[in-house]
């Protein structure tokens, strides 16, 4: 008997034509890890909140779900509320009060957990993550990272048996990612607990997990241990395949699948033979002959005259046309304390607005005021002639024309980069700076982003990318550099960034240095191995 | 490190309400000049000298303000000082302003003691056992503060790289304004009900919910205690009796005449108000003399 | 969701305050008899709010209202009288209703005084934006609130009402009475302030009541709010 069962669930949200989930059924056993992956809005939030009474989401439901052999509805609230942990999306959004320590406690007092014994329980929860030194600290003086721990902690010191997870990571940074991620597989392998986890950055993961559930438009498809699920993956599931399976699998590689970065090298040298000394190609990290769009000489920025630099002693240029991945101060939102800015050669401060430099911060949200899609639209072209013609040629180049009387928070994360993204080049932009975009967007998602990118940088736009996703920068930007100590280091040619890098670049660079040609992505990399291969130089 | 610092929250309040209910009942000048005196100590005690006198100027401002008003507004009393617009100006409107002023002084004085000796979030802490609720709310309410302000700050800066903001007119930008704070209202909302599920997946709203002690009960908030109720009964005597009611309307010399018999009651009054002083003092002095040793 | 004894304690806590501001009133004791009176006229909104059973959305959402009126009335500071706190409140009240109005006005007051300083007249702050709250939430069902004279008479009674009370408890404060005339003059002296909050709340009220209210009652359509 698996520990959770899940039998031909099906669920219509209350109003909606078509169901959320069809016909689900799942069985996971005690203990295990469980990875669900598959395109936003599949269905699989719906999917883990079912599986929590509380959370549940309003609308019909068929078919059951039975935990430890109760079903989910006769299961009393308490035991419901301690027996499955759930932690969210967005480290902001989910505490509940001041500090630390109340937040952890915060379930233990609701769930009726005497006194004398509270303090215990969420030392132990805290301890746990290694997280004790945050007790008395303010929630809103922890970084996000810190925060999701914290989120953790509350639910870990409930004692839960099932832990969902949904997209617990999407927002962290890599380093707070892979802690948070440690830490689970940390409750999973220590404490037994088992644990469902919805998550695109599945690089980490796919070595870690039991098994993979697809899911694809409200129902799970094949649920196999990774290295089956690599094996049987077909066309619509590759872009879900972290990049090292993925290589293999597209370069039709025989025998294990290999999961991890140091499997992946031992089977290509197997594969490959003989080492490939490193051949960096040379090119130059300024583009010649293009159009200076931007540059920033000798600036400074802090927030308060005793506040620390934001930003000290930063040179850069953009050119016309290109993406260069890594800005407020070039915005013109904020004046920097010392420094010039030129855009287009012409010194000076410079105005947000019409032609000239747009910014999307990294909540689209944040730019959202009216009630509706169209609303939104039309909010950036009152007043102009033609507005109606160009939004509805960009409305069917962002596809965003089923939703046009949606309203902008019922969107999914990606819809709204692409709603804001719309209203920004509504303004015609020569120069679009970004903020994190791919937060929360599944691969697709980043595929259709990164192309959107190029064509705008085709038209000769400049493109500022600020991102932690490496692959994603790899994949679209010319140049790249590193922001780091207020400062960054000269941009360099988005190859020799990245190929020069050891340790701070892509899964494809790490698995080919060395033994192929250097490669940024999966597909250059699968190409390089067809190549060798084929025995052509 | 301050002596309150070391009691319940509930130890202190009720200290401090206890003086502030003694003081603001005390009308005769024998009861509220050594309360006066007791707040200007604390308080010194707590801030030092150097702000007390800082502050000096503004407190005899309000003193004299307090004293003015009763003077032209009050028109009661025997000793009619001189006329004004045909009505009398008196000597006791004067004197009873005065004490007015003083005994507001002392109510503002021992409020901030008070705020200094129990902080916002202890404070707070008071609520959480009879009105959980209540105490819940204003706990989130405290830990969204300073989001809503980050927020803010960046739904302007968006906003204003749209350049929908940048347009002229004072009206405009005043709408401009608005328009950001209701975005800041929408996505707190909208925010609020993720946080919500947070909470009821924790299992908020069950029956028989506790409440975590994160300040122990110890034997000196039992001690204090029992004075305290041991002082407090002949404090509020002359109150209860109303032996302690001070007239200024008309001032006769035979109320000059100290009532000898009402000195120990107010003693007792004066006691609870120089307790703190004694304890807050002694501590501030403990830690002087621990950092000269360094 | 609260349990017995606690109910019982709040009773009696009530009970035992009500007869001592009675003894005080009795006994001429104004300056200590108005405050509490303004304090007991707080309680029982804040002991309906505690008994009643309403969930954690209910909760958070006015939790978001009173945060959103604190952060105006600190950020608002420097320009005197100009404050968005009574509009956010009525705004709370018409979207949400009597009791969730009342809250969030005296939770306002109790939090937003901690930076400003508390003192006696916190608790005719909270009277005062509570009873605003109030008010416009007896509307919150009625087609009414959408109505520009309704909304300039809420913006008005809020501002007069917060005048009226806070300036009662300088006039008790500094006569130890309350002399009529006393009263008067200082509701005269402080007219220039009395209009500039009502000014400022209706201005207020007549931008930000439309967009507002279409989204709160999106989001209790969407989520169920107070139904």
């Amino acid at each position: 008997m698996a520990y959770l069962a899940v039998t031909d669930l099906t669920f219509t949200y209350h109003g909606a034509a078509a169901p959320a989930l069809t016909g689900c059924s799942l069985s996971v056993e005690e203990g295990e890890f469980l990875l669900v992956i598959g395109p936003s809005g599949c269905g699989k939030t719906t999917l883990l909140r079912s599986l929590k009474p509380a959370l549940a989401p309003y609308g019909e439901t068929t078919g059951t779900v039975e935990l430890d052999g109760t079903p989910l509805d006769r299961l009393s609230p308490r035991d419901a509320a301690t027996l499955i942990g759930f932690v969210g999306q967005d480290p902001e959004r989910q505490t509940v009060t001041d500090t630390v320590f109340a937040e952890i406690a915060f379930g233990l007092e609701s769930t009726g957990v005497d006194d004398p014994l509270i303090a215990g329980r969420v030392a132990e929860a805290a301890g746990f993550l290694g997280i004790s030194h945050l007790a008395a600290r303010k929630i809103a003086e922890l970084s996000g990272g810190e925060k999701q721990l914290v989120n953790l902690a509350a639910a870990l010191a409930l004692r839960p048996r099932l832990l969902l997870l949904d997209e617990p990571v999407a927002r962290l940074d890599p380093p707070a990612k892979l802690r948070f991620l440690s830490a689970v597989r940390r409750i999973n392998e220590e404490a037994g607990v088992t644990v469902i986890l919805v998550c695109h950055d599945t690089e980490e993961l796919f070595p870690a997990v039991d098994r993979v559930a697809m899911m694809e438009n409200g129902s799970i498809g094949s649920v196999l241990p990774p290295r089956e699920f690599v094996r049987r993956a077909e066309n619509g599931i590759v872009p879900f395949v972290p990049t090292v399976p993925r290589i293999w699998l597209l370069s039709g590689g025989a025998g294990e699948p290999p999961l991890s970065v140091r499997e992946g090298r031992a089977w290509l040298k197997e594969t490959l033979g003989a080492k490939t000394p490193a051949t960096v190609p040379e090119k130059d990290d300024e583009p010649s002959g293009k159009e200076e769009l931007l540059s920033a000489r000798d600036l400074w920025f802090r927030y308060g005259r005793n506040d620390p630099d934001v930003v000290a002693n930063l040179s850069c240029t953009l050119f016309a046309g290109e993406i260069l991945a890594l800005l407020k101060l070039l915005a013109g939102i904020l004046r920097p304390v010392a420094g010039t800015i030129r855009y287009e050669g012409k010194k000076g401060f410079l105005k947000a607005g019409r032609n000239a430099i747009a910014y999307l911060p990294q909540d689209p949200a944040l730019l959202f005021a009216s009630d509706t899609v169209r609303e939104e639209l039309d909010e950036m072209t009152s007043g102009t002639p033609d507005g109606a013609a160009a939004t509805s040629e960009l409305v069917e180049r962002l596809s965003l024309g089923g939703l046009l009387d949606s309203h902008p928070y019922d969107l999914s994360g990606g819809e709204q980069t692409r709603l804001a993204l719309a209203k920004l080049l509504l303004l015609s932009p020569r120069v679009l700076l970004l903020d994190e975009p791919t937060a929360g967007l599944d691969p697709v998602a980043k595929t259709e982003l990164c192309a959107l990118l190029r064509e705008l940088a085709k038209t000769g736009c400049g493109i500022v990318v600020a991102t932690h996703d490496l692959t994603f920068a790899s994949e679209t930007a010319d140049r790249a550099a590193a922001f780091f100590n207020a400062n960054l280091t000269s941009p360099a040619d988005t190859f020799r960034f990245f190929s020069g890098n050891r340790f701070y670049t892509t899964q494809a660079v790490r698995l080919t240095r060395d033994l192929t040609r250097v490669c940024l992505t999966a597909e250059e990399a699968v190409a390089a191995i067809r190549e060798k291969e084929g025995g052509t130089p | 490190m301050t002596y309150a610092d070391r009691l319940h929250p509930l130890t202190v309040f009720v200290f401090y309400s206890s003086i502030l209910v003694l003081t603001m009942t005390a009308t005769h000048p024998a009861a509220l000049l050594p309360l006066f005196v007791s707040a200007i100590l604390l308080r010194g005690v707590q801030i030092g000298a150097k702000k007390m006198l800082a502050g000096t100027p503004v407190a005899l401002l309000l003193l004299l303000t307090v004293a003015a008003i009763n003077l032209f507004l009050v028109h009661r009393g025997a000793k009619i000082l001189f006329f004004l617009n045909g009505r009398p100006v008196t000597l006791e409107a004067g004197l009873a302003g005065l004490s007015s002023g003083v005994m507001i002084l002392t109510v503002i004085l021992f409020c901030a003691c008070l705020a200094r000796s129990l902080p916002g979030d202890r404070m707070l802490s008071l609520f959480a056992r009879r009105l959980p609720r209540f105490a819940l709310l204003l706990r989130m309410a405290v830990g969204f503060l300073p989001r809503f302000r980050l927020r803010y700050r960046e739904i302007s800066e968006a906003r204003g790289a749209l350049g929908v903001a940048s347009e002229k007119g004072t009206i405009r930008k005043i709408r401009a304004r608005l328009s950001d704070l209701s975005i800041l209202m929408t996505l707190m909302l909208e925010e609020s009900m993720d946080r919500a599920d947070g909470m009821r997946a924790r299992g908020y709203g069950l029956p028989g919910a506790t409440r975590a002690a994160t300040e122990p009960k110890s034997r000196r908030d039992a001690v204090l205690a029992v004075l305290l109720i041991l002082l407090l009964v002949p404090a509020l005597y002359p109150l209860f009796s109303g032996r302690g009611d001070w007239n200024w309307y008309p001032l006769d010399r035979t109320a000059l005449v100290p009532d000898l018999s009402l000195a120990l009651f107010f003693a007792a009054g004066t006691a609870i108000a120089v307790l703190p002083v004694i304890l807050e003092g002694k501590e501030t002095l403990k830690w002087h003399i621990l950092r000269s040793r360094i | 969701m609260t349990n017995y004894r606690t109910r019982v304690f709040l009773l009696v806590f009530f009970g035992v305050l009500a007869l001592f501001d009675a003894f005080l009133w009795l006994r001429g004791q104004y300056r200590l008899a108005f405050p509490l009176l303004a304090f007991l006229l707080t309680l029982p909104a804040l002991i309906a709010f505690e008994w009643r059973r309403s969930g954690a959305r209910e909760l958070a959402a006015i939790a978001v209202m009173t945060g959103i009126s604190v952060v105006g009335r600190v950020v608002f500071a420097p320009l005197p009288g100009f404050k968005p706190v009574s509009a956010v409140v009525i705004l709370t009240g018409l979207s949400f209703g009597p009791l969730a109005g009342f809250i969030t006005g005296a939770a306002t007051a109790l939090l937003s005084n901690f930076f400003f300083g508390q003192g006696p007249w916190t608790a005719f702050q909270m009277l005062a934006w509570g009873a605003v709250g109030l008010l416009a939430g007896l509307f919150s069902r009625t087609r009414l609130r959408r109505n520009p004279v309704l909304l300039g008479l809420l913006g008005v009674i809020g501002g007069v009402l917060f005048s009226a009370l806070t300036d009662l408890w300088t006039t008790v404060a500094a006569t130890g009475t309350l002399l009529p005339a006393a009263y008067l003059t200082f509701l005269i002296s402080g007219l220039p302030f009395t209009v500039l909050y009502a000014v400022s709340n209706v201005l207020f009220l007549l931008i930000l009541t439309r967009p507002i209210l279409r989204k709160t009652d999106r989001l209790k359509r969407k989520y169920g709010l107070f139904t």
